[in-house]
């Protein structure tokens, strides 16, 4: 073979391959599979006192210890949402968030749309973490507003807040004393202290809450709205009577008084579902 | 007959100093020229046709020498498809034809590569180094060069000034100061050269002070800096046909503010040491050997220390970068059969730590907490490439090929580990891939005046060490945290540009030149829920991680039209566009400020694409050249071409003008007084950064008067 038909006939390999190599590098698309039946849920989240709804900074409200108080804020997170199928098993909403934070004051947070579809069927109740749990309560995953502001300090526990109700109570004297009722990992303290130095151990206190009346049923495309109402004055009755005037104003750092409001909080929410759905 | 003579010397004049400013030849480097060569020259004009079959920009360092130029990225915008992502006064990260980061491969010296130490990217490579000690800037689109490493869709080589052999003892001073109002910066530098044709010998220093902004809207931006540098090289000609050149490069940043990011700049300190040698003539068909290694450190701090989020969280991020490397290259030849091979080895290694500090006010009692958290942890990736070209002129045309194959690793000492659902988001940390980079590339010339190259290409490269392995930093175009991904696969790039050029002596020189490119596994950010991680930035909504997407494209064109350089008017003018287009992408659906669900986008707009934009510029050469008034008009179109799947937003065109006077009376001398941003124009490029905490866009200076003094001996 001459020269130039060895070139010409390497020209035309070094062709061949580089076009193989480019059609090899062309991925074919891949079949998509129709969506699974399902729907959606809307939380619109509400807070009460004695069935009314709330309204602040009002000297209105009477506890079941007898205190006249007034609140001033109201925030929370919720996490681990999860409804409970009739077949047993269940969904547990986190393909977004799988924490929530409501408050009071900021309007977009008591309305959850939930990322998650919903599988159609019969759903026999609804369950949720108050607070958030221990795995998922590490300081530092929140750093914008409003969240942040709910940061627990390290040396207390870390992680933040499960709830911080703030407001002011009439004390015996009849002045107005504010009061902090703020729900998070608890202390426990050597002696009669409440020194950071004499911690030597920490309390989780979040909980579970069962909603009642939370079944319903799933249809394809639906999309239902579940009013969850924060009954505020049972955090003072139910099974303890909680008295402003014994325990103070703040109880972040007293353990004895957030496990009585932690026990307190087992019926402090209500459901409905919305007409239409 | 003395006419036809004159016509064809101004036809060879005319296209050899075209080719000096616009194309210098693939093989026309230190490798293949004499050590005669490499004897300085008050002023080097090349003579006869190019033979690059890819687009090539070459810009000389008098390009930009009188220009106020604060940073390269921001000069480097004037070319026809670069852009720039400006974060900040200095800094400005160049996009090629909307390839980005490290998508675009930024080199020194056609080898030293740098690692900036900022996760924000605050310190691209070009920032490590001024352009006062620039000589010769190469953009080199598309991923078909592959002796300086791979390439995906760039590669931009900064040449920078290094002590070369004088025939007899010589030594060459330069002064240079500039002053620029609006943000009164102030530039000095001072540089020394000398020896003879054994022992050769640079050095050069400088000062650079600028303050903030005010842009054409009379907001004043933050924007102040300070740098420091310092070069000093040394050369010794071991013999005729053999040469060493040791050379040191210190660089260093100093309160660069960057509002469109979280962080400043407190500190950034560049080392930067070279070690060239170079042997010629060895043999009948070893033409030459050079071998070039490398090390360059960098040391970065930056914080959030004057701004308001410290109040409520103090940052401090420090970070350790360092790359060496080294690349050996032979040059051989028979007959017309030109074959350059070579080896290559470059190493990065990373290591960060972000400091954060919460203070908080509760009940009565302060507490303040403090986290350390990795950037990096002694992350590494090296590189081994071997490379090959080869290059012969075949059937009246010229025909070259090149090869590249890439071994790399990478690994890293992350404790971090994020496995969710079954998902493992960042687990294993170990990788290795073998890649396969090939060019083909002609250039015809179809009759005297007109010119066809058509190029082909695949470049392949690996994931950064940024993109496998950084962990909650906002490094991208929007402020989301982003999360690296050790797994990434290597993205590639199958292109092929075709070109026509048309050059006629007293019609000038017309090219007109287009792109298609199919990148597979391109890299992008992709959102986390933030069930699965939540950002640690202050300002972030969320955290996305990089991650392969199936394919792009990307398409567009370029257009320019260069006067002849042997009038006295010159004009310039190019027009260029690029389009990217994700096939297949995915839109989070918003309601009520919650992420309620997702939705397909077909063929949605890749981010991050500059739009059309034209350049006119006018000059005419008074008193044989030595005064030359200089007048440019730069018009940009809106973009409308958004992506809905990355949130982009719509920017509006601008036009904006400058003018300037050079005045150079002898050759001892040169003076340049000039205005920028003539009209005071408020605009922003369709890149520039949203301002921390806004969806305002940072916009670009207002009116800017300035002058430059250069006085060389």
């Amino acid at each position: 073979m001459a020269m130039k038909e060895k070139f010409r006939f390497f020209l035309k390999t070094l062709f061949l391959i580089l076009l193989a190599n480019y059609l090899t590098g062309c991925k074919k698309d891949d079949k998509t599979t129709p969506p699974s039946p399902s729907g959606k849920i809307i939380f619109s989240i509400n807070h009460q006192v004695n069935g009314q709804t709330l309204t602040e900074n009002d000297l209105i409200y009477t506890n079941a210890a007898g205190n006249v108080y007034l609140i001033t804020e109201v925030k929370y997170f919720i996490s681990d949402i999860t409804f409970y199928k009739n077949d047993g098993s269940k969904i547990v909403i986190g393909d977004w968030k799988d924490i929530f934070y409501v408050d009071e004051n900021i309007p977009e947070t008591k309305t959850i749309r939930f990322f998650d579809n919903i599988p159609t069927g019969t759903y026999d109740s609804i369950s949720l973490t108050f607070g958030i749990s221990e795995q998922k309560n590490k300081s530092y995953m929140y750093v914008n507003p409003p969240e942040v502001d709910m940061f627990w300090p390290e040396v207390l526990g870390g992680g933040y807040h499960y709830m911080m109700i703030n407001g002011k109570w009439k004390d015996t004297t009849g002045v107005n004393q504010p009061f902090n009722f703020h729900l998070g990992i608890g202390q426990l303290y050597h002696g009669n202290t409440t020194n950071v130095d004499s911690i030597y151990a920490f309390v989780q206190n979040y909980f579970t809450v069962h909603l009642p009346g939370s079944g319903f049923t799933m249809n394809d495309q639906d999309t239902l709205t579940l009013n969850l109402s924060m009954n505020i004055e049972k955090w003072f009755e139910n099974p303890h009577i909680f008295d402003f005037n014994y325990w103070g104003g703040a109880i972040m750092q007293n353990q004895p008084a957030m496990q009585m409001a932690k026990e307190n909080g087992w019926d402090v929410f209500s459901i409905k579902f919305q007409p239409g759905n | 007959m003395k006419k036809k003579s004159l016509n064809h010397f101004k036809r060879f004049f005319y296209i050899g100093f075209l080719g000096s400013l616009i194309e210098i030849p693939i093989f026309m480097n230190a490798q293949e020229t004499s050590a005669q060569d490499t004897l300085q020259l008050s002023e080097v004009e090349v003579y006869g046709k190019s033979v690059n079959f890819y687009p090539i920009t070459v810009i000389p360092a008098k390009t930009f020498k009188f220009e106020a130029v604060r940073d390269i990225g921001d000069f480097l915008r004037q070319e026809t498809n670069v852009s720039g992502i400006r974060k900040g006064g200095v800094g400005i990260d160049p996009v090629v034809r909307g390839f980005k980061y490290s998508q675009v491969t930024v080199l020194l010296n056609s080898g030293v590569k740098i690692e900036g130490g900022c996760p924000n990217r605050m310190d691209p490579v070009a920032a490590h180094v001024e352009s006062e000690n620039i000589k010769k800037i190469e953009i080199i689109k598309g991923p078909y060069v592959l002796k300086y490493g791979p390439v995906l869709g760039a590669l931009i080589n900064l040449e920078t000034t290094l002590p070369h052999p004088y025939a007899k003892p010589e030594i060459h001073g330069e002064v240079l100061y500039g002053f620029e109002t609006n943000w009164n910066g102030q530039r000095e530098h001072i540089a020394l050269e000398g020896g003879n044709d054994k022992f050769f010998f640079n050095a050069s220093g400088g000062f650079k002070g600028y303050g903030s902004y005010t842009a054409g809207n009379d907001i004043l931006y933050n924007t102040s800096f300070q740098k420091l540098y310092g070069t000093a090289g040394a050369g010794f000609a071991i013999s005729k046909n053999h040469q060493i050149i040791l050379s040191y490069a210190y660089d260093q940043g100093k309160n660069i503010l960057f509002p469109a990011l979280p962080m400043d700049e407190r500190l950034d300190q560049t080392h930067v040491g070279s070690f060239n040698y170079t042997g010629r003539n060895l043999g009948k068909i070893w033409q030459s050997v050079e071998f070039q290694g490398y090390f360059s450190p960098v040391h970065h701090v930056m914080d959030n220390l004057k701004r308001p989020t410290a109040k409520t969280m103090q940052s401090v991020t420090i970070v350790d970068a360092w790359n060496g490397g080294g690349k050996l290259t032979g040059n051989l030849q028979k007959g017309a059969h030109k074959f350059l091979v070579g080896l290559d080895f470059e190493h990065v290694y990373k290591d960060g730590d972000k400091q954060m500090t919460m203070k908080m006010v509760m009940e009565g009692d302060t507490f303040i907490s403090v986290k350390h958290a990795n950037v990096w942890l002694n992350a590494n990736v090296n590189n081994a490439g071997a490379f090959a070209e080869y290059k012969v002129p075949f059937r009246k045309l010229d025909f070259t090929a090149a090869l590249r194959l890439d071994y790399n690793q990478a690994t890293s000492s992350d404790t971090f580990r994020l496995v969710k659902n079954g998902i493992a988001y960042f687990d294993d940390l170990n990788s290795n891939y073998l890649n396969v980079s090939f060019s083909l590339g002609l250039k015809k010339q179809l009759v005297s005046w007109l010119y066809l190259s058509a190029s082909l290409g695949k470049g392949t490269r690996s994931p950064s060490v940024l993109e496998r392995f950084i962990k909650l930093m906002p490094v991208q175009y929007d402020s989301y945290d982003y999360l690296g991904n050790p797994q990434l696969k290597p993205e590639n790039n199958y292109q092929a540009d075709a070109s026509f050029e048309f050059l006629e002596p007293d019609f000038g020189s017309l090219s007109v030149g287009g792109f298609v490119s199919l990148v597979t596994d391109y890299i992008i950010g992709k959102i986390v829920p933030p069930s699965v991680i939540k950002p640690s930035t202050q300002g972030a909504p969320g955290v996305k991680q990089f991650s392969n997407t199936d394919k792009v494209y990307l398409t567009g064109f370029e257009v320019s039209y260069q006067s002849p350089t042997v009038k006295k008017w010159g004009l310039l003018a190019q027009v260029a566009a690029t389009y990217g287009t994700q096939p297949e992408a995915v839109k989070y659906i918003v309601s009520g400020g919650q992420v309620t669900g997702e939705e397909s986008v077909k063929n949605d707009p890749l981010p991050e694409i500059p739009p059309l934009e034209g350049t006119v510029r006018f000059s005419y050469k008074f008193f044989r050249g030595k005064l030359i008034p200089n007048a440019s008009v730069r018009m940009v179109s809106e973009q409308n071409r958004i992506s809905q799947s990355y949130g982009e937003s719509k920017t509006p065109g601008f036009i904006t003008a400058a003018t300037s006077v050079s005045y150079a009376p002898c050759r001892f001398a040169s003076f340049v007084a000039g205005v920028e941003n003539m009209f005071n124009t408020p605009y922003y490029e369709h890149l520039n950064r949203r301002m921390v905490g806004t969806t305002q866009r940072l916009y670009e200076p207002g009116r800017v008067f300035y002058f430059t003094v250069i006085f060389k001996i």
